[in-house]
């Protein structure tokens, strides 16, 4: 019986020693060690890991477009040819081409009806005389100039345009 | 010789007196004519003329949801009492477009309010004045996205310009 219960003290003590030496060894441990240790199987925080960045590089500013402006376009009645300067500024040298659209503007449901439309028209360009689709009685239209701009990339890519209001003269 | 020279450098001006003044309209001036002056009329017809400077593209990315932009009118030469005015139409309703998708955004005219309606007067620079400019401020409201698919966005501006 006594024997007995030297060996339930001699385990009892044991253990408890085993304990007090166990939470030593965990306290004793390195900081980092013990707080990336946070599943307790040795996994660790990634030091590479990071908030999330978004795309880095701002978007370029691309140069405004320049538009010179467009007076009366004036043509003879029952004539096709008209004279007016529809001009490309210089200050587009190197970026955008533009093309000039006249539009009649007639009530109908698209609002306008296409009298000239040009090609691409080069920085430091003028056109001075346009053919209309056709002649015209006399008096005084109200008409606007569509300018497009288009970049002078491979694609000619449109940029924003431009509506010029102004008067088909026709005498 | 020296004669000679005399005599016809004499004949010359009496020619160019003779030849008198011719006003305005091919009428002559001689040393009979009642009325002794003339009148030209010099003119120049100063058109209408000015340039604007417009915006060619507003671009957003995932990092950059503004964005400013400038509108200028320069050179500008106007008939008294008219004005310059460029107005601001977007194609989509302020929408950037793909497809039947949408990602909405704003336009501020100098730090006003966003636009509501698609064409509103953003510019205006009166006779007298040479140039005007306004600041654009632009930016996405992703409150107000339909945006399901991948790829690009997009929307066009026409600045329309009228003098009156």
């Amino acid at each position: 019986m006594l024997a007995l219960l030297l060996i339930y003290l001699a385990l009892g003590i044991l253990s408890g020693v085993m304990t007090i030496l166990w939470t030593v060894r965990q306290t004793d441990r390195p900081e980092t060690e013990a707080a990336d240790d946070v599943c307790g199987v040795g996994w660790v925080l990634d030091p590479d890991a990071a908030d999330t960045r978004l795309p880095g590089e701002p978007a370029e500013v691309e140069q405004n477009v320049t538009i010179a402006g467009i007076g009366a376009v004036t043509v003879p009645a029952g004539e096709r040819f008209a004279a007016g300067d529809f001009f490309n500024p210089e200050e587009n040298a190197g970026l955008y081409d533009m093309v000039f659209e006249l539009r009649l503007l007639d009530g109908s449901p698209q609002g306008y009806e296409v009298l000239y439309s040009s090609a691409l028209v080069s920085p430091g360009k003028h056109i001075y005389e346009i053919e209309l689709a056709h002649a015209l009685k006399t008096g005084v239209y109200d008409a606007v100039v569509h300018v497009q701009p288009y970049r002078m990339d491979q694609g000619h890519t449109r940029t924003n345009n431009a509506d010029i209001m102004t008067a088909l003269v026709v005498r | 010789m020296k004669k000679t020279a005399c005599v016809l450098l004499a004949i010359v001006l009496t020619v160019l007196l003779g030849a008198g003044a011719v006003a305005a309209e091919g009428a002559q001036i001689d040393q009979d004519s009642p009325d002794q002056s003339g009148s030209l009329n010099v003119e120049y017809d100063m058109g209408v003329a000015y340039t604007v400077t417009i915006p060619a593209s507003v671009t957003f990315t995932d990092g950059e949801k503004t964005a400013e932009r400038g509108l200028q009118a320069s050179d500008v030469t106007l008939p008294e009492g008219q004005a310059l005015r460029v107005s601001v139409t977007s194609r989509n309703g302020f929408q950037m477009r793909n497809g039947e998708d949408y990602i909405d955004y704003t336009m501020k005219v100098n730090q006003g309010t966003p636009l509501e309606e698609d064409t509103r007067n953003v510019l205006t620079v009166r006779a007298g004045e040479t140039s005007g400019w306004a600041v654009l401020d632009f930016a996405t409201d992703l409150d107000r996205t339909h945006a399901q698919r991948a790829g690009q966005y997009s929307d066009t501006l026409t600045f329309t310009v009228t003098v009156g």
